[in-house]
């Protein structure tokens, strides 16, 4: 079954596959990153954000918000940047076509919005990769 | 004495490294892409273009072209059996770049790609080495 991003579906699938999937902690390389996802204009009209907490190539905590469509505070390049590392907004299907394996990375890097410690975020692209890399082998639907 | 960017002196100066600096092999992560870079008015009034060949991580050839700016370097058309991709920006751009006052993410908002850019993406990984290695040059404009 898929799952459609942007939705609680996805964070309990990757927690899931987490505790079950031995290969998933190595995939992400130890990456330890606090990151907002911004998703804007999905199918239903909507935006989203996760608030996504990764310490040490784990998950340890995976916020959901969903927004009527346009929702100036989740479009918003401001953050609290004592809580998080950075910002990334693209549009949703942008999004979908990455995480699917539609687009690559430098591609999808010209066309989504990233606010924060980019330096933080290029030490680490290796375990982003990893993860975008795992994200291409689920069933994710837009 | 600075190495200035997209030039002989930095080409052979990269060639020797290579050959006696294991660190700069460690940077290069098996790198396999042929390179076109182009930097667009460079001090001079030239446009400067770099071919680059790596292969399994070596630097295989270095080419090194200067032409009166604005030039055919310029032109986003190239041979993609010989090249996988054509980067072009900015001389300024790409000197912030390869100097670290420019980070890759917001670089790639500023110049041009062309050509494959998943087989640069998968590799992305060894190409921010290889710009962190040049961080620690003496790179002048």
């Amino acid at each position: 079954m898929s799952i459609k991003l942007g939705t609680q579906d996805l964070t309990e699938e990757i927690f899931r596959r987490q505790a079950e999937d031995a290969e998933f902690q190595s995939m992400l390389k130890g990456l330890t990153f606090n990151l907002l996802l911004v998703g804007t204009d999905n199918p239903d009209g909507n935006d989203w954000q996760y608030t996504i907490e990764l310490q040490n190539g784990r998950f340890v905590n995976v916020g959901l918000d969903v927004q009527p469509a346009p929702n100036s505070d989740l479009r918003s390049t401001s953050f609290d940047k004592k809580k998080m590392d950075a910002k990334a907004i693209a549009d949703h299907q942008t999004l979908f076509e990455l995480v699917s394996g539609k687009l690559d990375l430098v591609n999808a890097i010209t066309k989504v919005k990233i606010e924060g410690d980019m330096g933080k975020l290029m030490k680490q692209l290796d375990g982003f990769i990893g993860f975008l890399g795992f994200l291409a082998t689920m069933d994710i639907e837009p | 004495m600075g190495f200035r960017l997209f030039t002989e002196e930095l080409r052979d100066e990269m060639m020797k490294r290579q050959r006696q600096d294991p660190e700069l092999q460690e940077k290069l992560k098996g790198l396999t892409f042929r390179l076109l870079l182009v930097g667009t008015d460079a001090p001079g009034g030239e446009d400067r273009q770099l071919a680059i060949n790596l292969q399994a991580g070596k630097f295989i050839s270095v080419g090194v072209a200067k032409e009166a700016a604005p030039s055919y370097l310029r032109n986003t058309s190239f041979d993609r059996m010989k090249f996988d991709a054509k980067v072009i920006g900015d001389h300024q751009t790409l000197f912030d770049l390869v100097t670290g006052k420019l980070d890759l993410l917001s670089a790639f908002d500023k110049v041009q790609i062309e050509g494959d850019t998943s087989k640069l993406s998968a590799q992305l990984p060894g190409f921010i080495g290889f710009i962190e290695y040049l961080q620690t040059m003496d790179i002048t404009p």
